[in-house]
């Protein structure tokens, strides 16, 4: 039912029971006042014998205290006629009304009136004579009063008429009670039927109101929801009235709002992954630039460094190549100074022994160092050149295992105290691989190497309670290899992983590295084999390179 | 000496009075009353409460009619004086403020003389009235009062003719 049909319903139903009320106030108006005039006619015909009551008695006690106060001689003339007139008048009066007592009496107690009027006559008659005869002719009329109208008085005053008295006094409270009644009666029924009518008026307007508030909260619950966000909320509805209308209008717009949101969503997912798209894109542009750039930087070094190495090579070809003439030179002069032992002064042989005993070892110094710049220069020479391109099918697990141990023995070799724990894991499954196998074992030794110094440097700074380990891995991925070589030294520190592949960098103590080991290794991953070689470091816990070759290269 | 005139004037007054009551001769009031009342004799306060109105029957069915002379008479100043110790105005008003207070029903019947009073005791039921003794007429009914007759020694209702 429609909130406009309920309220019109409510209204009818509200204006019966007003009209109900108004019939029950005039019904009970019509009964009282019915009850009302049968209580005053009771009350005028009470009111009625009263005054008669009061009539009589006066018009007795004035025959009463004529008779006793008299004239003092019987030469009196009687009462004067104006006295009789007005003496008649209140005969009359009393006549006049015991008639509209009759008139006004029920018919049940008209015989009692009668013969209260006729008595009265009689009565009135002896008085008459009284009234004539006082004075006149006093022993008639005190015949008169005592023998016939103090008799009638009596019957009259004392009998009759409280018999009448007593009957409507009985009647006036017979009326009134039955007013009393017919007031509680219909004071009860408009008060019943008021509660009766105010108890169906409550209940209707709470049923209504109820009914619409409930409606409203619904709909206020359900747009607070909704405007927390909640637009999976509906609205519950009830009936089939104009808030339920509402309430559905209202879940059809949170629905239209939830499918614009979902739309909304899906397009800003959209726009989001784009855009990390984008910054993935963006991270690789710039990795490949900073490749390019180290590339093109390596490229420019390694021209440059060739040259200075060719020219550095030959001069140096003859320091060594003199330094070892001159080392076996030495040699010859020991065997021609041992000849000539005997003829020499053995304090000038023990000087010459010590001279060519100093002569020899620097010889032997400068041959050393120019190996070993030698060997600087053929590594420059060799980065420069570039590498072998003998590709050959490789099992990584054998070649790392082999290198690394390589590294650590050299290590022990140069260091009698070196030691590290060596852990390896090699992927089993990993298939052999098409690498250039020569140069990719000079970077798992280079690699290794820098491994076992920083873990080896650690331990000689933090002692016994420090246990240096490099660990060895291989893992076969679905179109790569990774290796990945990791130690528990200090790490490399972030300003330095920058620059870790730059030729020449090198954090080692100066004649302990060329700094040119990483520089080489990340050519031959990168550019040789079109891998990838990363650093991740934890500075001061770890520093680990990981070596990503493509199965097909 | 103006007051002694006063004196004399008054001790002359009484003294002629005294000789003049004592040459009056005296007369008794009859008490008569009608010939169906049961009664002989009335006791002096009996006759008290009658003359009140505080009897007002003889006996159940018979009503007292008090008949009692016009003022001035001799028979009324004697009832009056004698049985009510009252004056004449005093027993108007006591009688007015009983009939007003309705006491009683009935007043005294004023009658002019003795024999209208005699008349009358003859022919209403239950009447009284006051008659001097020398005026009743034979037949009627006189009542002794405590036990005694006009003209009998000590009769209370007794008067001096003037």
């Amino acid at each position: 039912m429609t909130i406009q049909r309920r309220l019109s319903l409510s209204f009818l139903i509200i204006l019966m029971l007003f009209a109900v009320n108004l019939v029950i106030y005039f019904w009970g108006n019509q009964r009282r006042l019915s009850t009302v005039e049968g209580l005053r006619s009771a009350l005028s015909r009470q009111a009625l014998i009263a005054v008669l009551n009061q009539n009589l008695n006066n018009i007795q006690k004035q025959i009463t205290l004529l008779s006793q106060v008299a004239t003092e001689s019987s030469a009196s003339t009687g009462a004067d006629p104006t006295d009789v007139a007005e003496f008649n008048k209140q005969l009359k009066k009393v006549e006049q009304d015991i008639n509209e007592l009759h008139s006004l009496s029920e018919p049940d107690t008209k015989a009692n009136i009668a013969a209260f009027a006729e008595a009265y006559q009689q009565l009135s008659t002896s008085w008459r004579v009284f009234y004539e005869n006082f004075g006149v002719d006093q022993a008639k009329a005190i015949t008169e009063l005592v023998v016939r109208a103090e008799p009638l008085a009596q019957e009259v005053i004392q009998q009759r008429l409280p018999q009448l008295q007593q009957g409507e006094n009985v009647r006036v409270e017979a009326a009134s009670a039955n007013f009393y009644d017919v007031a509680r009666l219909t004071d009860r029924t408009t008060m019943l039927i008021f509660l009766l009518s105010a108890v169906v008026a409550f209940t209707l307007a709470g049923v209504v109101s109820r009914q619409l508030t409930s409606g409203l909260n619904r709909l206020r619950e359900g747009a607070a929801s909704i405007g927390a966000g909640n637009l999976e909320k509906r609205i519950e509805i009830r009936g089939k009235d104009e808030l339920s209308e509402l309430a559905g209008s209202f879940n059809d717009m949170t629905g239209d709002l939830s499918l614009a949101r979902d739309q909304l969503t899906r397009v800003n997912e959209q726009e989001r992954k784009k855009s990390e798209e984008l910054e993935k894109a963006l991270d690789q542009l710039r990795k490949a630039q900073d490749q390019l750039v180290v590339q093109q930087k390596l490229a420019s070094l390694g021209s440059l460094t060739a040259g200075i190495a060719h020219e550095i090579k030959n001069p140096l070809n003859f320091v060594t190549n003199f330094a070892e003439v001159s080392v076996t030179m030495v040699n010859e002069l020991r065997e021609t100074l041992d000849e000539q032992k005997a003829r020499l002064d053995a304090r000038v042989i023990e000087n010459i022994d010590e001279i060519l005993v100093d002569l020899q070892q620097n010889v032997r110094k400068i041959q050393e160092h120019g190996k070993r710049a030698d060997g600087i220069v053929r590594n420059m020479l060799m980065h420069s050149r570039g590498h072998s391109d003998e590709r050959n099918l490789t099992n990584l697990n054998t070649l790392l295992a082999e290198y690394v141990k390589l590294a650590y023995h050299g290590m022990r070799a140069q260091n009698t105290n070196f030691n590290v724990t060596i852990q390896e894991e090699y992927d089993p499954s990993l298939e052999p691989v098409v690498v250039v196998a020569h140069d990719l074992s000079r970077v798992f030794l280079n690699i290794a190497n820098n491994a076992c110094y920083a873990a080896f440097e650690k331990k000689k700074r933090l002692g016994d309670g420090f246990s240096p380990t490099v660990r060895a891995t291989t893992k076969s991925l679905p179109s790569a290899v990774e290796i990945r070589i990791r130690d528990n030294g200090d790490g490399v520190p972030e300003n330095v992983q920058k620059r870790i592949f730059e030729p020449f960098f090198t954090t080692k103590p100066a004649g302990s590295g060329t700094g040119l080991g990483l520089s080489m290794s990340f050519e031959i991953i990168v550019q040789q084999h079109k891998g990838r070689l990363e650093l991740n470091s934890d500075p001061g816990q770890f520093a680990e390179f990981i070596i990503t070759l493509p199965k097909t290269t | 000496m103006h007051r002694i005139k006063i004196l004399v004037t008054l001790g002359l007054f009484f003294l002629a009075l005294g000789l003049i009551l004592q040459a009056a001769p005296a007369a008794d009031v009859a008490v008569v009353v009608h010939r169906d009342v049961a009664l002989d004799n009335l006791t002096f306060a009996e006759l008290r409460k009658i003359l009140l109105g505080d009897r007002q029957f003889w006996s159940s069915n018979s009503r007292v009619t008090l008949l009692i002379r016009a003022p001035v008479a001799p028979e009324r100043d004697v009832v009056i004086k004698n049985v009510l110790q009252m004056s004449e105005a005093q027993f108007r008003q006591y009688w007015i403020g009983k009939v007003f207070r309705a006491e009683s029903a009935a007043a005294p019947k004023t009658v002019y003389t003795n024999e209208m009073a005699a008349a009358l005791v003859g022919s209403i039921p239950g009447s009284i009235a006051f008659i001097e003794s020398t005026q009743v007429p034979k037949g009627t009914k006189v009542l002794r009062i405590d036990g005694l007759l006009p003209g009998d020694k000590g009769y209370p209702l007794s008067y001096s003719k003037p």
